[in-house]
Parts: structure tokens; sequence; C-alpha cells
């Protein structure tokens, strides 16, 4: 068995918007280039990865928040959390850059959470976890796997971004949303257009 | 004959006194009688006035004993149409009085059903009582389970160290290749002890990065588990507390 067309459209844009609307407070809308992205490709740039789950009764899905630990991440990071906009000296470290991550993870399977609710009575998420550097994509299959996405944002030329869905079941999970439902949020003003 | 002739004349007088008594008294039953038929006249003549006022008011009101008589007609009718009706009320009450009874007996089931109910809901709230606390298994196997996470991410960073000592080994134990061969003739044998070094720590270099990849997968399903298991136990505390509400309206 596996999902169906629609299914996997809506999952990837389940993925797609909510990623969005999680990174909005750091990276404007319109400065963020979105492009599919294959777990190759991601396997071949060096990001840092954060787990979250949403499970419903007989499925769940696990979402992957890939981010780029370097210079430019940290320096809209530390732009976007400077009120005057000018960039602070203080370094971010480590730990501080995986908790700003992690509270961006939380929104972002909050708002995942929130649109497959459109599908799905019960559902309840999980806290956000940092995987270690040596796990691979790969890692995530498994006999249960069902579908997987990825989506790659890139900034200024470079991919900072990228999110991934893994849904696992041994039955049929049918996500239909339609597309206001992505479409309306946009217009709310939660994102921020450029 | 003159004697014979007054004993005839007195005779006659006799006759004629009793004669005229006999008129008079006669006469006074007549007037007597006659007073009495003029007092009946007279009662007659009032009757007959009374007679003809009622004939006259007979006869005014002879339409309205028809309209009257109409009017009887029509509320014998009516009257009819009422018994018929009360016939159907009664028939009804009738019914209505057998499914009061039939309700009554309803009811009385309902009511010890309803009592049966009443047990099956304590006992609900008793059992729902003992899931919230069930709902602590949860809280301990989150602790297991970050437990071995943090084992696993202990083990990841021995491995690291493992991986840096073969690495090690591996420069070592070419550094002594170079070294016996160095030596010349001297150094073939620790040549070949250095190539078994080499080659040993090759060998663990793959097993160390076969462990590392296991370790990974580890790590990915030990995390995917504890996610799981924390996301499940939300879903199933949320559907527990709706189910409990529910349950708080049935018992208001």
């Amino acid at each position: 068995m596996a999902l169906s067309t629609r299914s996997k459209d809506c999952f990837n844009k389940v993925l797609s918007h909510s990623l969005q609307s999680a990174a909005s407070d750091i990276f404007a809308a319109g400065s963020l280039m979105e492009s599919i992205a294959s777990d190759d490709e991601l396997s071949k740039i060096k990001l840092s990865r954060i787990m979250l789950t949403i499970s419903g009764i007989d499925f769940r899905v696990t979402f992957l928040l890939h981010y780029r630990d370097d210079a430019l991440v940290r320096g809209v990071i530390k732009k976007s959390n400077n009120d005057e906009g000018t960039p602070v000296i203080a370094a971010i470290d480590r730990e501080e850059l995986d908790a700003y991550f992690l509270e961006m993870g939380n929104r972002f399977c909050g708002e995942a959470k929130r649109l497959c609710y459109e599908s799905f009575d019960h559902l309840g998420m999980s806290t956000p976890c940092v995987l270690s550097a040596t796990t691979t994509l790969k890692d995530m299959h498994n006999d249960d796997l069902k579908f997987e996405g990825h989506v790659r944002f890139e900034h200024g030329g470079t991919a900072i971004l990228a999110g991934s869905v893994f849904v696992y079941s041994e039955q049929d999970v049918e996500l239909d949303l339609d597309d206001s439902r992505f479409t309306e949020q946009e217009g709310a003003g939660e994102l921020e257009f450029f | 004959m003159a004697v014979v002739m007054v004993y005839l004349l007195i005779a006659l007088v006799a006759g004629l006194l009793a004669t005229n008594t006999v008129f008079v008294l006669k006469t006074a039953q007549a007037n007597t009688a006659l007073r009495e038929k003029d007092a009946q006249s007279v009662q007659l003549e009032c009757r007959i006035d009374e007679l003809e006022a009622a004939l006259v008011q007979a006869s005014g009101s002879a339409d309205a004993a028809s309209c009257a008589q109409r009017e009887v007609a029509e509320l014998q009718h009516h009257n009819s149409d009422l018994r018929g009706q009360l016939d159907e009320l009664a028939a009804r009450a009738s019914s209505l009085q057998q499914q009061l009874n039939e309700s009554q007996s309803e009811l009385t089931h309902f009511q010890d059903h309803q009592n049966q109910n009443e047990a099956i809901l304590q006992g609900l709230f008793k059992e729902m009582a003992r899931l919230k606390e069930l709902l602590m298994t949860f809280e301990r196997w989150n602790l297991e389970l970050t437990s071995l996470i943090d084992h696993n991410k202990m083990m990841q960073a021995q491995n690291e160290d493992f991986s840096t000592i073969v690495k090690q080994t591996i420069i070592l134990a070419l550094n002594a290749s170079i070294e016996a061969a160095r030596a010349g003739e001297y150094g073939r044998g620790f040549a070949v002890v250095a190539d078994e070094v080499r080659s040993l720590a090759v060998k663990s270099e793959d097993l160390n990065n076969e462990y590392k990849s296991h370790l990974s997968k580890n790590e990915v399903i030990t995390i995917s588990t504890f996610q799981d298991i924390q996301a499940s136990s939300q879903l199933i505390l949320t559907a527990i507390n709706n189910f409990s509400s529910r349950l708080n309206q049935i018992q208001l």
C-alpha cells in the first residue's frame, strides 16, 4: 500500500508551509528560495538536524528540521535578535544555536499539527530532539515508511534551511487539505512578503 | 155546600200557599243557583279572557315555538354528536389510561435501568481515575528512554574516541612499516608484524564504521520511539480528558 498522490502532495505542502511559517521571524518569506530536494542532495550538505514527531492513532509523521551551523546563519539570527538590527558582538555558541532551532522546530511542528487536524481527529506532538551529526537520512528508513518528502530553502544562493517529512504507517494515511488552508494563512499576514 | 166550597177554597188557598211556598223555595234555590251560575259565568268569562289572552299569546309564540322546535332538533343533533365525541373521548381516555399504565411500567423499568447505569457510571469514574494513574507509566518510559538516548550518545562519543585510536594505529603501523623497511634485512620480520597490525587496524576501522552506523540507526530508532511514546501519551491524555469531561456532563 502507498499513499495517494493527493496525500503526498498535501504532506509536502504541510512541510513547506509549516517550515516557512516557523522561519518567518528570521527569514522574510521573499528572501527564501524554495526547491524540492532529495535525501541524496541533503546528505551532501553538512547540516544539523532536529527531529519532531506527530502521532496519530495508527500512524506517525516525523519531521526533520535541517539547519546550517555557520557564520551566515548565526549572523542572521543575531541580527534578528537585535532590535536595532545591528550585529551583536557576542557570539552564539552551539547550544544557543540548537536552542534557537529547537524553538523553531516546535513552531514548525505545531503548525504542521494544526494543519493535519483538518484530516485527523486525534493527534499528539512530541518535544524536539537534536540528532547527532553522525545520523543520516537513510537511518530514517524502515519497513513502515510510506512516504518521505524534502524541501530546501536557499538564502542568497546558499542552502540554509531544509525540512523533511517521513510518514510511517502500516495503513494508508490520507491527508486531504484544501489549498485555501495554505493561502489563507499567507494572506493573513503571518508570512512577510518583500 | 158552602162549607164544601169553603173547604175547597181553603184547600185551594192552602194549595196555593203550598205551591207559593214551593215556588218561593224553588225561586230561592233558583236564585242561589243563578248566583252560582252568575259567579261561574264571571269565572268563565275571566277564564275565557285568560284563554283568549293565552290564545293570543300562543298564536304570537307559534313562530317561536317552531324556532324552538328547530333549535331543539339541532340541540338534539348536537347532543347526539357530543355523545359520540364523549364516547370517543371515553375510548381515548381508556387508551390513555392503558398507555399510562404501560408508561408507568416502563418508568419503573427505566428507573431500575438508571440505577444500574448509575452504578456503571461510578465504576467508569473509578476506571478513569485509574487510567489517569496509568499515564504515569508513560512518564516512566520517557525517563527510561531519555536515559537510553543519553547512553547512546555516550557510546557514540566512545566510538569517536575509538575511531581516533584506530586511525592513529593505522598511521603507527604505517610508520612501523617505513621504519622496518629502513632497517632492511633486519627489519623484515618487524615489517610483517607492522603489516599485520595495520591490517588489524583497518579491519577495526571497518568494524568501527559499521558500529558507528548501527549506533546512528539506534539513535534514530530510540528517539523515534521516545517521541512516538511522548506524542501518543499526549494523544491518549487528550482522549481521556475528553472522555472524563463527557462523563462529568452525564453526572451533572
